[in-house]
């Protein structure tokens, strides 16, 4: 039987969304009882968003909703309501997180604050994850997926260098704030079983980007140069450029390439026949290759043409250690045998939705390996934990 | 100093996602041993090597030597993590693999990040996030309407391997706390994208219909998109959710035709997106991008301006919280970064020291954690078992 590592720890979410609820899937894949608090009738707005399964029921039809909520525990609850305060106060009793991302002054405004909570609850953690903060001049500002990964200083980076910047798809921006949100929820943890005590743990979808970036702002304070977006081709300018690191077209699709490393781009030059181009001085580092880029292309282009993705990527990466994959559309990447066989996916069955395939976490382990149930139908844990007819709730 | 300061780690890790995994760590206090060849300088000129190893602590060790090899299951021996992101051969070679550890320190946990995981098919396959990235699908979603996949451009597997590495690590530092077990965690660089796509995988298991691609548009709403700004590459994100909103920017765009019906409804509004785009570019294009995402958000529009490096460093918001970390680089002066965005009342993330040169406290850690005598050391030294900094 596999042990978890957060087993026995409670948290209650109020979090709507994204990024909220990805921090408390983390939670329960690792481990703690997560019930989630949803509005009367309509639950967590993400049930209502796209992909809509055809010919499921609302509202239980999102597959972002199903995806981000594994695991958990659903309540429907006005908890913003003065009457149901009795009621949300017995929930905290018992909980060691709180997990909100109403906007800023939201839980202050209900008596709900923190140093009120702290002061009742005092091993309690509070976790806020909101767009921007609970500070600062943007505080309330509005924000989508696109306005985030914009002032995060992502969007400027990807995308045609002649067009307007290119947003990565879906939600990133908000991914990536659960993540910082669970790394901050069990730092809190390991510093509670220490001191005892809880603590605020803030975290602004914006400042999550600003803070994962790789040599963007050092390309700025240390060479005064603005990084900006190449289509697909990595960075250009000076130390930071290497190639060839982009995609180009094969016979059967496209392959990407992240040649980083002196001896990869010796082997990949060997591979296609042209040690010539080991001794030409033209290619002889990788700032000057990087300005060759179209002749580069030019040439893997010519060497591409009749083979496939897929025997490109065993030859070049399996055999001659290139950094090459190939560029997969959904289909396969879920029939890729590497992913099926480190157990990537997991399948589950929800009462209204059916039997779907989730990716499940970037990681295997030992002792704790995460795990994953089905999302819940709205308000399903009514009876269980606030003693009520479901029915009667909804 | 920080919450984590009672936890050694080793870290073995090169590159971008290895070494900013256990930077998260280190920001909050945690011993971050990095060790590094010391045949290989250390990169101080180009930032990114500073930037992803503040608060380490440097050890220069060869691992291929024996002594060197002994070296480190002694600091194994009395720390809590080890990760590498080698490819999986390498730590075989080494004989350090999670059972070489374990024999030393049976609850010590092992974290290895390589590409594909450690074991499979491809799991010798070299691997960088531009490449990976192409094969988790999210190319796949990730073009202009009508394009080719395209890829991010910046290497976007690698953040997502840290902070999953950086979550497991600090799982499986609770787990022992309350078991004292140890345990060896497999994390694959290319299945982060993956499980921040998860939507898709889950309606594509249904549908069987891979999604078009859509640029920077919503399919229920507009305009909502990227539209240019008065300078040169500036652009702004404009994001109308509503009627009313879309009633406020035309009264804003000074925009005659206000009842014209071809933009009364989300729905007419998303089918007319072209002529709507083009109107709404016409008019920002008069303006400073971070000046009219002031104007926009003021009127409860979501916007933004798509910042570059430098316009993100000065960010008013993020200025004013404190974001920024200026670190005082011994060699290079005051250097300014973003700083740690997980915010902890009780306990924050203050540690700001620079990041180490080479062999930088080799003396100091042999000396203070091993017991070894300066005459052993330098002999280390002497037979380049081990790197010391030039004084």
């Amino acid at each position: 039987m596999n042990a978890t590592a957060l087993d026995g720890l409670k948290v209650l979410e109020l979090a709507e969304g994204v990024a909220g609820p990805y921090c408390g899937r983390l939670l329960a894949a690792f481990g703690a009882e997560v019930i989630k608090v949803e509005r009367l009738q309509v639950g967590d707005w993400t049930r209502g968003a796209e992909p809509i399964l055809p010919d499921v029921e609302e509202p239980e039809s999102s597959a972002l909703f199903l995806y981000l909520n594994t695991g958990k525990k659903s309540v429907t609850l006005d908890w913003r309501c003065a009457n149901n305060r009795s009621t949300l106060d017995g929930l905290l009793e018992s909980a060691d997180i709180l997990l909100d991302s109403s906007p800023s002054g939201t839980l202050d405004g209900l008596g709900l604050g923190f140093d009120q909570l702290h002061n009742k609850y005092p091993g309690l953690i509070a976790i806020s994850i909101t767009d921007f903060g609970n500070s600062g001049p943007y505080r309330d500002w509005k924000s989508t997926p696109l306005v985030s990964l914009a002032l995060g200083g992502y969007l400027y980076l990807s995308g045609d260098e002649n067009r307007e910047p290119l947003m990565l798809p879906g939600y990133q921006a908000d991914y990536l704030a659960g993540l910082h949100g669970y790394l901050g929820a069990t730092t809190a943890l390991w510093s509670r079983d220490y001191t005892g005590e809880g603590q605020q743990v803030e975290v602004a979808v914006i400042e999550s980007l600003a803070a994962l970036h790789q040599f963007t702002t050092v390309m700025h304070t240390y060479s005064n140069v603005v990084r900006s977006r190449h289509g697909n081709r990595f960075e250009q300018s000076g130390v930071y450029g290497r190639y060839p690191i982009t995609m180009l077209p094969c016979k059967d699709g496209h392959v990407s390439f992240a040649v980083s490393i002196e001896h990869q781009w010796e082997n990949m030059c060997t591979l296609i026949g042209r040690q010539d181009m080991l001794s030409d001085p033209r290619f002889a580092t990788f700032p000057e290759r990087r300005q060759l880029a179209p002749e580069i292309d030019d040439i893997l282009i010519d060497w591409m043409k009749d083979k496939t993705k897929e025997d490109i990527f065993r030859e070049a990466a399996g055999i001659w250690a290139v950094p090459v994959a190939p560029v997969s559309d959904l289909e396969e990447v879920m029939n890729d045998s590497q992913y099926q066989s480190r157990g990537l996916w997991t399948t589950l069955d929800h009462p209204v939705a059916g039997k779907l395939t989730y990716p499940t976490l970037p990681v295997q382990m030992t002792e704790t390996q995460p795990t994953f149930d089905r999302a819940p139908t709205l308000g399903e844990h009514n009876l269980q934990y606030l003693c009520l007819d479901r029915q009667t709730q909804r | 100093m920080g919450p984590l300061s009672n936890i050694r780690i080793l870290d073995l890790t090169r590159v971008w996602a290895g070494p900013l995994a256990l930077r998260m760590l280190a920001d909050f206090g945690a011993e971050v041993i990095k060790i590094s060849d010391p045949r290989v300088p250390v990169d101080r000129e180009s930032g990114t090597n500073n930037k992803l190893n503040r608060n380490k602590l440097g050890l220069a060790l060869r691992l291929d030597e024996p002594e060197g090899r002994q070296l480190l299951l002694d600091l194994t021996n009395i720390s809590d993590v080890v990760i590498e992101n080698f490819r999986p051969r390498v730590m075989r070679n080494f004989d350090l693999t999670y059972e070489d550890l374990k024999t030393v320190k049976p609850d010590i946990i092992m974290c290895s990040m390589p590409g594909f995981g450690s074991e499979g098919e491809y799991a010798e396959y070299p691997a960088f996030g531009p490449s990976v990235e192409t094969m988790t699908g999210i190319s796949s979603l990730m073009g202009y309407p009508g394009g080719p996949p395209m890829v991010s451009g910046i290497a976007y597997p690698d953040p997502l391997a840290a902070m999953n590495g950086a979550g497991a690590l600090m799982s499986a530092l609770l787990h022992r706390q309350r078991t004292g077990q140890g345990q060896f965690i497999d994390l694959a660089l290319s299945e982060g994208p993956v499980c921040q796509i998860g939507e898709h995988i889950v309606a594509f298991s249904r549908t069987g219909t891979q999604p078009l691609r859509i640029g920077n548009t919503h399919p229920n709403h507009a305009p909502y998109g990227v539209y240019p700004c008065s300078d040169d590459d500036q652009w702004i994100a404009i994001c109308v959710t509503s009627d009313n909103q879309w009633a406020i920017l035309q009264k804003l765009m000074g925009n005659s035709d206000g009842d014209d019906s071809r933009f009364a409804s989300s729905a007419s509004r998303v089918s007319h997106r072209a002529e709507l785009d083009e109107l709404v570019g016409q008019w920002s294009v008069k303006h400073d991008s971070r000046e009219l995402t002031v104007t926009l958000q003021s009127l409860n529009i979501a916007a933004g301006a798509a910042v570059n490096n430098w316009q993100m460093l000065e960010d008013p918001h993020m200025n004013q919280r404190g974001f920024m970390m200026d670190i005082d680089e011994p060699d290079l002066g005051v250097k300014r970064y973003p700083g740690q965005a997980i915010r902890l009342s009780s306990t924050p993330a203050t540690k700001q020291n620079p990041s180490p040169q080479l062999g930088e406290h080799t003396r100091q850690l042999l000396h203070n954690l091993l017991s070894m005598s300066n005459a052993e050391i330098d002999r280390h030294a002497e037979h380049g078992i081990i790197g010391l900094m030039k004084e």
